[in-house]
């Protein structure tokens, strides 16, 4: 039976070095905000295809699409351009971004804020 | 189930088991399965009676989706912050963190089961972790927790199971080598 200080021992010399979470949450940090759209766009699909009984190979042959890409965009960290948005939007016939009204006055957004963050 | 390895996820402060069979630690693997959108609502699809639980005001599937994953990229904001300052100050303890698994633990055990939330209020994010020391260490595992106790939920038994499975891990006196160490 090892002690805590032992443990503690063996694992500082054994332990590997992870050099890759730190880019990954650092990349996830710094792509949130399409991220939250990607989100949104992938909640949409898959809350459809469940209601509609419908498979994501389904949807991809649809769209022409590989059930591989299908995958990536329901996991919801593919950077969808606006030609994909739409042929989904085409094909499922529900709408899953939309713009502002351009007859109302340009309204600028504010300074996103700080998000305070507590341990 | 067997342990392959142990990462160096910060060094001297916070370590992650692999497990046989996983691509990366269970720290990675975590936030990675707190960030995709198809096995979490997959997950909370099958959860929906404990959604309607009061204490989470019947919450919809769309909602607990978007909040895992809010609670997620705070609580990773927040062990970067501790990571990249914990270089330079080594008091900015993983600790304030980490509380004993079991609330009524008044005196600190020798590898400690511990337990550490989400930052919302309420969070149902758990990492779950062996304490070696003050600032170090060693996770285990994790989950998202939607009942009271987590013998209620199946996937949360496997949790306390591999808990201890590294428990038995870090206090075998062989592991300098980091042996094969089976759980089933």
């Amino acid at each position: 039976m090892s002690t805590e200080k032992n443990a503690k021992t063996n694992l500082l010399a054994n332990a590997i070095k992870d050099t890759t979470w730190l880019q990954d949450a650092q990349w996830r940090q710094f792509n949130a905000d399409w991220l939250d759209l990607s989100t949104a766009i992938a909640l949409k699909i898959l809350r459809f295809l469940r209601t509609h009984k419908m498979t994501q190979k389904e949807l991809a042959d649809q769209l022409g699409f590989s059930p591989q890409y299908i995958n990536k965009i329901v996991k919801g960290s593919e950077n969808l351009t606006l030609e994909t948005i739409c042929k989904i939007q085409k094909v499922l016939r529900i709408r899953l971004i939309e713009i502002a009204d351009l007859n109302t006055e340009l309204e600028i957004m504010p300074e996103p804020a700080e998000e305070e963050v507590t341990a | 189930m067997n342990i392959a390895t142990i990462f160096d996820v910060v060094t001297d402060c916070l370590y992650a088991v692999q497990f046989e069979g996983e691509e990366k630690h269970e720290f990675s693997r975590l936030f990675e399965l707190w960030n995709d959108v198809e096995y979490l609502e997959a997950f909370f699809e099958m959860q929906q009676k404990e959604l309607a639980n009061e204490f989470w005001n019947a919450i919809s599937v769309e909602d607990a989706v978007l909040k895992t994953i809010r609670d997620a990229r705070k609580l990773e904001r927040r062990l970067i912050q501790v990571a990249e300052v914990g270089k330079i100050d080594k008091s900015e303890a993983l600790s304030s963190f980490f509380k004993p698994l079991h609330d009524s633990t008044t005196k600190i055990e020798p590898f400690e089961k511990n337990k550490a939330k989400g930052i919302n209020t309420p969070s149902w994010l758990r990492i779950y972790a062996i304490r070696l020391d003050n600032n170090l260490f060693v996770i285990s595992g994790g989950g998202i927790k939607l009942t009271k106790t987590m013998q209620e939920s199946e996937h949360l038994l496997l949790e306390l199971k591999k808990m201890e499975l590294v428990k038995e891990y870090l206090q075998n006196d062989d592991n300098s080598d980091l042996p094969i160490f089976e759980l089933f």
